[in-house]
This record gives C-alpha cells, sequence and structure tokens, in this order.
C-alpha cells in the first residue's frame, strides 16, 4: 500500500516537473518570437535612417530676411498678428518664426537659440507669444513627430535642452523618448507618409503626380479657419487635471526659461513675452484659477529681473468675445485689428 | 489605462509573467487585482462602481438559485441595479434635458440643472455583462457562483472590461475558474493578436481618423467631401474596435483565456441581417437573446415580428449614447432589416443563386452601411440635416478632387483589411493550411512587417478608441 502511495506521488512530482520543464519552453520560444519581431527594426543604422539634423535651409531662409523683429509662437500668433501691415506700420524688416499646432517651450528655445539670434543680422527684439504656464513646461508637444521638429532646430549637442528634457520628462515619457533613440525611423517615417500621400494622390489624379510634392496640400484651402465648425474648446489644452504645472517655483529650473534669457542676455537682444488672452466667457475675460494667477505674477518678476519684458494680454478691454473665432484663436475678420491693438499696447518696446 | 499607452504595456508585461509565475490557486486572485488597478488607474472612484454591479449581481444570482420564491424579485433587482447604474451616470442628462424641452414645449419655463456627471468608461459593457448573468442564472443557464472572487473577476477581467466582447458567464467563468497550463500556443496566438489589433489601431484607424476628422470639421462639407469623410469614418470605426476586440483576445490568449470575436469581416456582409451577424456580435446575440426573443421573436406574424426588430434596434441604438442620433441609427438599421426580410421573400430564391448577385448585394449592403454611419457620426442633428441636403450639383472641381484624393488615401490605410478578408475566407486552400498549422513563421514575419509599420506610419496622437464613450 505504502509502496503503491509513493509510486503515485512519484508520478505527480514527475508530471508536475514535466509540466513546468514544458511551461519553460513555452516561454522561451514565445521570448523568441517576439525578440524576432521587436528587433530587426531596431537594426536600421541612425546613420542611414536615423536622427534629423539641423536645417540650415531655415537659417538661410532668416538670413535672407535680415529682420529687424523676429515673431516666435503658434497659430496664437498667426491669428493675432498680421505680419504685412505690421512690417509696413513700422516700416522695419519682420520676420515671424512659426509652428501652427506645435511652438511650445523647447521648439522656441531651439528656434530663439539657433535661428533668431544665430542669423548674420541682429535682431533688435524678439517677441515670444505664449499661453498660461506653457514656458514652464519643456515636455508639452515635445514627443515623437514634434520632437522631430525640435531636432530640424537643433545641432548636435545641446546640452541645455538635454538637461532641461531629462529633468522634465516622466518616466513613461523617458521610457518612449529611449524607445525613439532605439528605432531611429525619422526620416523613414516622413518619407513613408509623404510616398502615402503621393500614391494616393496617384490613384486620384489622372496624369503624372511628382513625388516629393505635398499632394494633400493643394487641398487645405477647402479647410481654412472660416470654413470650419465654431467649437469653442478647440485648442486649449491647458485642463483643470494639470493643476501640478502652476507651482512656477517648481518648474522654473527645470525648464529652459533660464536658458532663454541668458541667451538672449548674452546676444544683446531684447526679448519681450507676450502673453496673450485666453477665450473669454460672455460676461468677461477668461476666469483664471488662483493658482494661474499667482504662476503669472511670479512669471512676469522673473522675466522682468532676468532682463526681458512681460506683456500680458488677459483682461484686455478690447478683447471680447466676439473677436475670437475658435478656442483661443482670433477671428480673421479682426486680424488687422488686433494688429493695431498690439502695437498700440506694446509700442514702447520698438522704440 | 488605454492599450495603446506605454503604461498598459509595462503592465501588460508584468501581469503575464508574474500570473504564470503564481500557483494556480492565487492565479484568480492576482489577476482581480490587476484589472481593478487596470481599471481605477486614472479615476479610482470608478471602482466603487463596479463593485456596486459585482455586489449586485453576486448576491442576486446566489438569492435566484438560493430562495426559490423571491427568484423573480432578486432577478429584477440584480437587472435594476444593472440599469440604475446606467440610468444614472449614461442616461440622466439625456432624459432631463428632454423631459425640460418638452416641458417647455407646453408652455411651463422649466430651467435645466446643470449637472456634471462624468461618464465611466465601459459602463455600458460591464452593466450589460452582469445583467446577463443574473438573467441566466434566472433561466438556469448557469449556476450561481458562491466564490466572490469568481464573480468578482468575471466582471472585472481587464482585457475586456473597457469595451469587450460582452462575455456570457457560460463561456467565461468556467475558464477563470479552470487551472490553467501555459502554453506555448496561448501564448504566441495572443502575441500575434496583439500585434494586429495594434497594427489596426495606429496604422488604419488613426491614420484615416485625421481624414474623417478633417471633414467633420467643416461647417458645410460638399457632397463628395462629405461621403469621402463618411468612408474614411465607416474604415475607423471598423478597425479601430476590431482593434481593441483584437488587443482584448491576445491579451486574454496570453493569461490562457479565449474569448469569443466581435468582427467577422461586416463589411462583406450581404444583407442588413447578415451585417449585424458579423458586426459586434457579442452585442448583437446580447439584444436577440435578452431582448428580441424575450419580446417573441419572429413568432407572432409579420407585424410582431416587425415590432420586435424595431424595438430591439432602437435599443441597441441608445445603448451605444444618449443622443437622438444613436436612436436614429438604430432606428435605421431595424428599418433596413425589416424591410429586407420583407423584399427577400418576394423575390425569387433562385435569384441569389445567380452569377453577380452576391456583390451587387455586398456594395448595396455597404452603401447603406455608410448611410448609417453618418447618422452615427453626426451626434448634433443640425448638421445632420445640413449634410443630407447637400447636393453633388453643388460641389466644386476642387471639392471632387479632394474627395478622391481622401478615399484613395483611405483605400490604401484599409488595403491590409482587404488581404486579411482575402486570406480569411479562402477556407479549404493552402492559405487556409498556412494560416492555421504551422506557419509560425510566416506569420512571425508579418507581425515583424506589421511592428515596423506602426513605428512608421502610426500618427502622432493616437486617438482613444471610439467604444471608450459607449
Amino acid at each position: 500500500m505504502v509502496d503503491v502511495v509513493d509510486r503515485s506521488i512519484a508520478i505527480e512530482e514527475e508530471e508536475k516537473r514535466a509540466a513546468f520543464a514544458a511551461g519553460r519552453v513555452s516561454v522561451l520560444k514565445a521570448i523568441a518570437v517576439l525578440l524576432l519581431i521587436l528587433m530587426p527594426p531596431a537594426l536600421i543604422r541612425p546613420t542611414a535612417q536615423g536622427k534629423l539634423r539641423f536645417d540650415e535651409s531655415l537659417l538661410a531662409e532668416f538670413n535672407a530676411v535680415g529682420p529687424d523683429y523676429v515673431f516666435i509662437g503658434n497659430s496664437m500668433l498667426e491669428s493675432r498678428i498680421d505680419e504685412r501691415s505690421l512690417a509696413a506700420r513700422l516700416g522695419a524688416h519682420c520676420c515671424f518664426i512659426l509652428w501652427t499646432g506645435g511652438a511650445e517651450s523647447a521648439w522656441t528655445h531651439q528656434a530663439l537659440k539657433n535661428i533668431a539670434l544665430a542669423g548674420q543680422h541682429r535682431p533688435k527684439k524678439v517677441f515670444i507669444f505664449f499661453r498660461d504656464a506653457y514656458l514652464t513646461q519643456p515636455t508639452y508637444r515635445a514627443t515623437d513627430r514634434y520632437w522631430w521638429k525640435i531636432e530640424r532646430l537643433s545641432h548636435a549637442d545641446e546640452p541645455e535642452l538635454t538637461r532641461s528634457m531629462s529633468a522634465s520628462r516622466t518616466w513613461q515619457e523617458q521610457l518612449e523618448f529611449r524607445l525613439g533613440e532605439l528605432y531611429p525611423v525619422q526620416k523613414i517615417r516622413e518619407r513613408a507618409s509623404g510616398t502615402v500621400s503621393w500614391l494616393a494622390s496617384g490613384l486620384a489624379t489622372p496624369g503624372r503626380v511628382r513625388y516629393g510634392a505635398s499632394a494633400g496640400a493643394k487641398y487645405d484651402s477647402l479647410f481654412d479657419l472660416d470654413k470650419l465648425r465654431s467649437v469653442d474648446e478647440a485648442d486649449t489644452a491647458f485642463g483643470e487635471e494639470d493643476l501640478s504645472e502652476l507651482d512656477f517655483d517648481a518648474h522654473v529650473a527645470s525648464s529652459l526659461l533660464p536658458s532663454m534669457l541668458k541667451t538672449a542676455k548674452d546676444a544683446g537682444v531684447g526679448l519681450v513675452f507676450v502673453r496673450v488672452q485666453r477665450r473669454p466667457s460672455r460676461s468677461g475675460p477668461p476666469v483664471q484659477r488662483p493658482e494661474l494667477k499667482d504662476y503669472v505674477t511670479k512669471l512676469a518678476a522673473y522675466v522682468t529681473a532676468g532682463g526681458a519684458q512681460f506683456y500680458d494680454f488677459n483682461g484686455d478691454p478690447e478683447l471680447t468675445l466676439d473677436h475670437y473665432l475658435d478656442g483661443d484663436h482670433i477671428s480673421p475678420a479682426w486680424k488687422t485689428q488686433s494688429t493695431e491693438l498690439f502695437l498700440r499696447r506694446l509700442g514702447r518696446s520698438f522704440q | 489605462m488605454i492599450f495603446q499607452s506605454l503604461d498598459f504595456l509595462v503592465f501588460l508585461v508584468l501581469v503575464v509573467g508574474i500570473h504564470w509565475a503564481l500557483p494556480s490557486r492565487l492565479r484568480g486572485m492576482f489577476l482581480l487585482a490587476a484589472s481593478y488597478v487596470f481599471y481605477g488607474y486614472v479615476h479610482p472612484w470608478f471602482l466603487f462602481l463596479l463593485w456596486f454591479v459585482t455586489v449586485a449581481v453576486y448576491v442576486c444570482a446566489l438569492g435566484i438559485e438560493r430562495i426559490p420564491r423571491l427568484r423573480k424579485e432578486f432577478l429584477w433587482l440584480g437587472v435594476g441595479a444593472c440599469l440604475s447604474l446606467l440610468g444614472a451616470f449614461k442616461y440622466f442628462n439625456f432624459f432631463v434635458e428632454n423631459a425640460v424641452f418638452a416641458l417647455n414645449s407646453l408652455g411651463l419655463n422649466v430651467s435645466r440643472p446643470e449637472l456634471q456627471i462624468v461618464l465611466p468608461v465601459g459602463i455600458s459593457f460591464f452593466a450589460f455583462q452582469g445583467m446577463s448573468y443574473v438573467i441566466d442564472v434566472y433561466w438556469g443557464k448557469v449556476r450561481a457562483r458562491s466564490s466572490f472572487v469568481s464573480i468578482a473577476l468575471f466582471k472585472a477581467f481587464f482585457p475586456l472590461l473597457v469595451a469587450g466582447p460582452i462575455e456570457r458567464a457560460t463561456h467565461l467563468l468556467p475558464q477563470l475558474e479552470a487551472d490553467r497550463t501555459l502554453r506555448i500556443e496561448m501564448l504566441v496566438e495572443g502575441l500575434l493578436l496583439m500585434v494586429w489589433g495594434f497594427f489596426k489601431k495606429l496604422v488604419i484607424a488613426d491614420n484615416v481618423s485625421l481624414v474623417a476628422n478633417k471633414v467633420f470639421s467643416l461647417e458645410h462639407p460638399a457632397f463628395p467631401l462629405l461621403w469621402a469623410g463618411v468612408f474614411a469614418f465607416c474604415i475607423q470605426i471598423y478597425a479601430d474596435f476590431s482593434a481593441y476586440t483584437d488587443i482584448a483576445r491576445g491579451t486574454s490568449k496570453m493569461l490562457g483565456i479565449n474569448v469569443i470575436d466581435n468582427f467577422r469581416h461586416p463589411y462583406a456582409a450581404k444583407s442588413p441581417t447578415d451585417f449585424w451577424r458579423r458586426w459586434h456580435i457579442s452585442l448583437s446575440t446580447w439584444f436577440r437573446d435578452y431582448v428580441y426573443i424575450p419580446l417573441g421573436g419572429n413568432r407572432g406574424g409579420r407585424l410582431l415580428e416587425a415590432r420586435n426588430v424595431l424595438l430591439t434596434f432602437l435599443l441597441s441604438g441608445l445603448w451605444h449614447g444618449a443622443s437622438w442620433n444613436y436612436v436614429a441609427w438604430g432606428g435605421y438599421w431595424g428599418c433596413l432589416i425589416v424591410a429586407s426580410r420583407y423584399l427577400g421573400s418576394l423575390l425569387p430564391a433562385r435569384l441569389w443563386d445567380m452569377r453577380g448577385v452576391a456583390i451587387i448585394q455586398v456594395a448595396l449592403t455597404f452603401g447603406l452601411t455608410n448611410i448609417g454611419w453618418l447618422l452615427f457620426r453626426e451626434t448634433d442633428f443640425h448638421y445632420l440635416l445640413s449634410d443630407l441636403s447637400q447636393s453633388p450639383a453643388n460641389a466644386s472641381a476642387l471639392d471632387w478632387q479632394a474627395a478622391g484624393y481622401f478615399v484613395s488615401l483611405v483605400c490604401l490605410y484599409a488595403a491590409p483589411l482587404a488581404v486579411h478578408y482575402a486570406l480569411d475566407r479562402r477556407d479549404g486552400t493552402p492559405v487556409a493550411a498556412v494560416q492555421a498549422h504551422g506557419a509560425l513563421a510566416l506569420r512571425t514575419f508579418a507581425s515583424t512587417a506589421m511592428f515596423f509599420a506602426i513605428l512608421v506610419l502610426r500618427t502622432a496622437n493616437s486617438g482613444d478608441f471610439i467604444y471608450f464613450k459607449f
């Protein structure tokens, strides 16, 4: 009897061992399949298809203008200031360094350092347009394709940018960035989206379509801002949940703001930070939480102490809801008046 | 936590690893804890709703079985608990808004109370799953479980929690309770299914969504642009939702659990009825079993059948969202099914065997499906009416060119779906054999290509899965 029990225990243990061994082989096979899926794309070398480099053509374009006044920003700047009428009113060369849909802190820093202050002609003033707390959020719009745009404005060695990004990224952002380095496919990505677009254009349009032409761009006029549905909340990404970003003291050191001030000071160029007013309510200016008010007070003091000017359009009585299109954008119909308003409020900066 | 995030990938690696390393008796408890972490990751308070449904269906199912004289009361209590949650969080504002509108139309001046209710993700899915368990216990299809962990895990199993498939207790519970052994096929199948799911979401759905969003951001899209946008949305919603299902099924497989498929190439459907046999199968069978058949199904004559179909689809529309456009969408499908069944009975049977008829059927059904998607996409009736009033005669040459470009773009991104269909339908051919047996190397190679495509063709920002909001 005891012998039978012993034997059945032995068989049971044998089965367990076999199951465990089979399980281990299963795991190893699954890992092998996983590696076969994940590894090949990582073998594409950076030299062949990798990181994007500084775009010299941007600097050449900037040098060709040789501007007296430079404006850096995104659609907030584009919808507010009319470049031609501004240049005509000032009787000076103006240059807009724009990135609609992007242009947050990291890109702005690179545009200032490597374009606006790196040209042959030294501008008199550089104006930076921004919203609320974005100046101290270097990681905002600084991943994936946004990062490529930043790379296009970056040289091989960018210690300030590297320091700020490393200090500000969350573990997820850090991991995403490292994965991006593991799979350096930016150039292929740029080419791939262009190729798909070109193929689609070729399928839709009889005759030959030249490769490289931005196939979809010719339809952009169908989607001009005034043809879009009015969406009050459009492009107002900064929401309630970002309260921690309003702690100015906690974020300023790791941000790129100190570097912006120092670079401009070293170059002897005046810097003007222009805070745009967000979408007002029907009854008046946009409601600001106390934390944001406190943040802006500290930001203004910091910027001024750093030798730059600060102007806040928030609460301007002439900027009412009627002048807005969607989100924080000013209506195209009011752009000329908006430019005039800008000149009235900041006229002294041009003297 | 969302599937297309790095947080999820880290979470998945940890959960799969720990799950298989643990002794069998602890796996259920561990999966339950992991599921709660998954669901409460962003909004921990959502967990209270999940617990509410879990406790309600657990108690009611036991009550049905153990106290026979009160079984009906327990049934209604369980179903009521699930419905009350939906009513409070999903439909409250909708009903109030419409009640206020109706009262104001009658001349009573009533102001609308402003209630900011956040819709918890997946509420419709876990509420329906809960109801099905209680009803199945009542019908004797499944035994009520005395293990609270079993029921809690059945309700919270993280791959299915947010957007289904809506699994039945008869299929999922025994698998969750069984001793699962680690098998290479399940791990690899799961992995490959997930890669296919991520490919559909990040490459197909996200890219074509750019076209759909662009068109539907226009105040008055011209006729050709509008339908190019609808076509883009048609591809987007299929790629998006089936991607979620594939990732959910793949994740489940890696944990040793087989989950039902939710899609069977719906755009190859030959009739409206056929479409609903292929689209969101777990929901359509849910409505069939718990609404349509209890209402009488196709018994009692053509008129009663039509009533039952219409009611079922109106409710199915309302399930999707608290908005009249979803109800209209459901009603539209109900009418299509009633009409197609009636017309089908009038036409001679030999017609369906004629060459070329199947292609016409598929094309016609696809066209009707697209009209349905317009109702689904336009949540604002003002815009829907404006869309429907667009005439092709008013479109400019540039509008037609742009529409042609967008349709071509969508077709290019959707091409892998067509290839998948072509491979899938060749049952009994060498292709099917290659797919079904061995062929691991081939599928691994295909997955490598898909992973590369994800790296190269994904958009800058991946949008949420569409069905998250339901």
